[in-house]
């Protein structure tokens, strides 16, 4: 089944914003990576985080790069500056779109988990300990009973 | 200049985004917050070793619906002509592309990160977010031990 011109735009606009996502992701995935590797440079920046609830600054720094390429996408597109010659306008146009949706990509994927992070920092793990502490008064006194061997 | 429509369409697919992102933030802090109840129950259950926990798979299991549905009615309205439900339509399949982007690569990410880990064991392996499967409980831990030396008889 053939796809119509515009279908074929739209579908290809999507895999750009979705590969945007997955350079994103393969970003992600080197700096842990690197971090894995040298466990000495867990300690220090970019591995470190603001507060102990919040994601650790090399997550930020994969979102900052997905946003930079966004605006630098936006900027070959509007040209705010007129340093493209007229004669390259069109074709820089057409590539800083494609940056800037690649870019857009790595935001719309980078910028929710750095949320996604900073929610699931706030709950605390559950240990042994907390769940024995909480289940203690619900365990009546009386309703068993205990045989030393 | 970038048209303010695009600016708009930008921000439904955030917040598409932003959903499957706290979808993922409930699943994940359910988890933490049951971890000794639900470790190695479902969802948190994984179908192969190498792919991402069953929890993932299904936040973005709910980002295809919204996509289809949207498709979908705007392609129905575009034959009956009906602009309005044209422009819903498109916005919801906008709205859910947002979410197919950003849960699609949390699949990518959790599966990539468990296939590379099992595939390489030479590689240090990459630091789980989540580790799926029954707790152990550490040593000194309250659990059941064998030497007690007395018997509990429940009543």
């Amino acid at each position: 089944m053939a796809l119509k011109p515009e279908e074929e735009k739209e579908a290809i606009e999507f895999l750009t914003r979705f590969f945007g996502g997955t350079a994103s992701v393969l970003t992600q995935m080197a700096t842990d990576w690197y971090a894995q590797e040298h466990p000495e440079a867990q300690a220090n920046f970019p591995y470190t985080r603001p507060h102990e609830n919040l994601p650790a600054y090399h997550n930020m720094i994969v979102s900052g790069i997905s946003i930079g390429e966004a605006l630098l996408g936006l900027g070959l597109e509007e040209d705010p500056l007129k340093l493209i010659p007229p004669a390259q306008k069109e074709d820089a146009k057409k590539f800083g779109k494609g940056l800037r949706q690649f870019g857009e990509g790595g935001v719309l994927y980078t910028v929710p988990r750095l949320t996604r992070i900073a929610i699931v920092k706030q709950i605390p793990v559950q240990t042994a300990e907390a769940k024995g502490q909480r289940r203690e008064p619900s365990q009546p006194a009386g309703r068993g009973r205990v045989i030393k061997l | 200049m970038v048209e303010q429509k695009e600016i708009e369409e930008f921000l439904i697919r955030f917040g598409g985004a932003m959903k499957g992102a706290l979808e993922s933030a409930a699943t994940e802090g359910y988890f933490r917050a049951h971890l000794l109840e639900v470790s190695g129950k479902f969802p948190y259950t994984q179908l192969h070793p190498n792919l991402c926990p069953n929890d993932n798979l299904l936040v973005a299991g709910l980002a295809i619906p919204a996509w289809v549905i949207g498709a979908l009615v705007e392609e129905d309205a575009e034959k009956r002509a009906d602009i309005k439900a044209r422009e819903m339509g498109k916005n919801v399949k906008i709205f859910g592309e947002g979410d197919v982007v950003y849960s699609g690569n949390l699949v990518l990410h959790h599966s990539l990160i468990r296939t590379i880990s099992n595939t390489w064991p030479t590689v240090n392996t990459f630091p789980l977010e989540r580790k799926v499967g029954v707790i152990r409980k550490a040593d000194g831990q309250p659990g059941q031990k064998t030497d007690v030396g007395h018997r509990i008889i429940k009543l």
